[in-house]
């Protein structure tokens, strides 16, 4: 069979341009497809990421980002807070991205590797030929298929590759944070941290979020569960709002779903494998997804390679890719949903309780597992079955 | 791998107006809420829904009106109507 591509990665987010990017660079032929006309918008994402996340694989570019912060403050149910240096607070916090600009820069990088991109093209169906896979495209009105030893679905939340490949990748509605965020000017807030409110006051299985993006202007956003509100994320963050920030106006809406299931049990598929929110790779606890995509991205890329040389594309040859992720970020997705289990377990009062036993801490010193450890040893009753985790 | 073929033009065509004779109701987006998000694809077990670059299509032969995606849509632009008997 004659194949048009090595690998056809579908979905020009961070993941899929990080696929697409790496791929090209191993001498693999690459297509980039976007379904949108423009790469990078409209964003559904609170833009946080660690700075070793993307230092990891980048040189970082100033462009990229909006704000640095140096923390997080956390606030309970009751005001009190604990405050977090950047560096312990995991995956999400250090910088703000302008995803418009770093999206597209990735992309860039992609084409510039080798990779071909095409953006406002959709894959519209996908099908098993031979030893490969044949997938159809509609592009501006114009149907036509290309043929691939390999796709890689980097295809969002709303990801349709792993169906096609018969992976079961439907979210329950429990598993699911509805999420609505608005940037924010002509507000007032401490933009050296991203602040987060947690408890079902603020919003019921989920938590608001600020994180600054310059002086007086902020992505502020709240993700809920469809299981423990029936009034949808908007209501939640207009209440939010109003109390907290009335003076503020609202330049750009952003909704979202953020899978919170704690990634697929399997993320391949015979000539298939599935990066960042398409393989349910979102932190469960965090929300944050930006860091383990172009992870999971890159993994996907170096299996696509390896794959290629020895001429096997198959599900079993591919499972090297969930190999790379679980034992890279795979126990701290397990990890995570345990810990927001858990937390949704939690009424606001011992949730308030939580904060204040460790207020007292310095924060900016420990890491996010020693806190653990204090809040369960200071709280036995309430966090015992924790313990496993991180003792 | 079985794949079936998502004919999305064919079905833009037929969402808005020719409700289909389902007694139960039908599942109608406000495209004046919609922000083409996603979520509601997320969570349909059905494959009933499909994200056509900024407009998302309903396929009422699938959906079954099992309201996973009402209650996972961030904009609430999800509703049941209720569809007159022909």
């Amino acid at each position: 069979m004659d194949y048009d591509y090595d690998v056809i990665v579908i979905g020009a987010g961070p993941g899929g341009s990080m696929a697409a990017k790496t791929a090209a660079e191993k001498g693999l032929d690459v297509l980039l497809i976007e379904k949108r006309q423009e790469i990078g918008a409209p964003v559904r994402c609170a833009e946080g990421v660690s700075r070793e996340a993307l230092e990891e694989f980048f040189e970082i570019e100033k462009s990229w980002i909006a704000k640095e912060v140096v923390g997080a403050i956390i606030y309970g149910p009751d005001g009190s807070s604990i405050r977090m240096s950047a560096k312990m607070a995991g995956n999400e916090v250090g910088f703000v991205l302008e995803r418009k600009i770093f999206d597209r820069a990735l992309a860039r990088m992609a084409a510039k590797a080798g990779a071909d991109v095409v953006v406002k093209t959709t894959a519209t169906s996908m099908r098993r030929v031979n030893d490969g896979v044949e997938v159809e495209l509609k592009r501006m009105g114009e149907s036509f298929s290309v043929r691939s030893k390999i796709v890689i679905g980097a295809d969002g939340v709303e990801s349709r590759v792993g169906k096609w490949a018969g992976i079961d990748t439907t979210v329950k509605i429990g598993e699911i944070e509805s999420c609505i965020q608005y940037l924010m000017a002509g507000i007032e807030f401490d933009a050296d941290y991203t602040h987060f409110w947690i408890g079902n006051c603020y919003a019921p299985g989920g938590y608001v979020w600020l994180f600054p993006k310059g002086e007086g202007v902020a992505n502020v956003g709240i993700g809920v569960l469809p299981t423990k509100t029936k009034k949808g994320p908007k209501y939640h963050l207009d209440s939010f709002v109003k109390e907290h920030f009335p003076e503020g106006e609202i330049i750009e809406v952003v909704a979202g779903g953020v899978p919170v299931s704690g990634g697929l049990e399997s993320a391949v598929a015979d000539n298939v494998m599935l990066v960042g929110d398409a393989a349910r790779h979102a932190d469960p606890m965090t929300g944050g997804g930006i860091a383990n995509a172009i992870k999971g991205g890159y993994f996907a890329a170096k299996v696509a390679k390896e794959a290629v040389e020895v001429n096997n594309f198959s599900k079993e040859f591919l499972k090297r890719y969930d190999d790379l992720w679980k034992n890279d970020f795979g126990e701290t997705l397990s990890r995570n949903k345990a810990i927001q289990k858990k937390i949704l377990k939690l009424d606001d009062d011992t949730l308030s309780k939580l904060i204040r036993s460790v207020s007292g801490y310095d924060l900016e010193q420990i890491s996010l597992r020693r806190l653990m450890i204090e809040l369960i040893k200071k709280n036995p009753r309430i966090l015992w079955d924790l313990r496993s985790l991180f003792m | 791998m079985s794949v079936e073929g998502v004919e999305g033009a064919e079905g833009v065509e037929g969402t808005a107006e020719n409700a289909a004779e389902k007694r139960e109701g039908k599942l109608v987006i406000d495209r004046y809420k919609c922000a083409y998000c996603g979520a509601c694809i997320a969570v349909c077990k059905y494959d009933a829904n499909l994200l056509i670059e900024t407009f998302v299509w309903v396929d009422d032969e699938k959906c079954t009106l099992c309201k996973a995606c009402l209650r996972t849509c961030p904009m609430q632009a999800i509703e049941i109507i209720e569809v007159a008997e022909e």
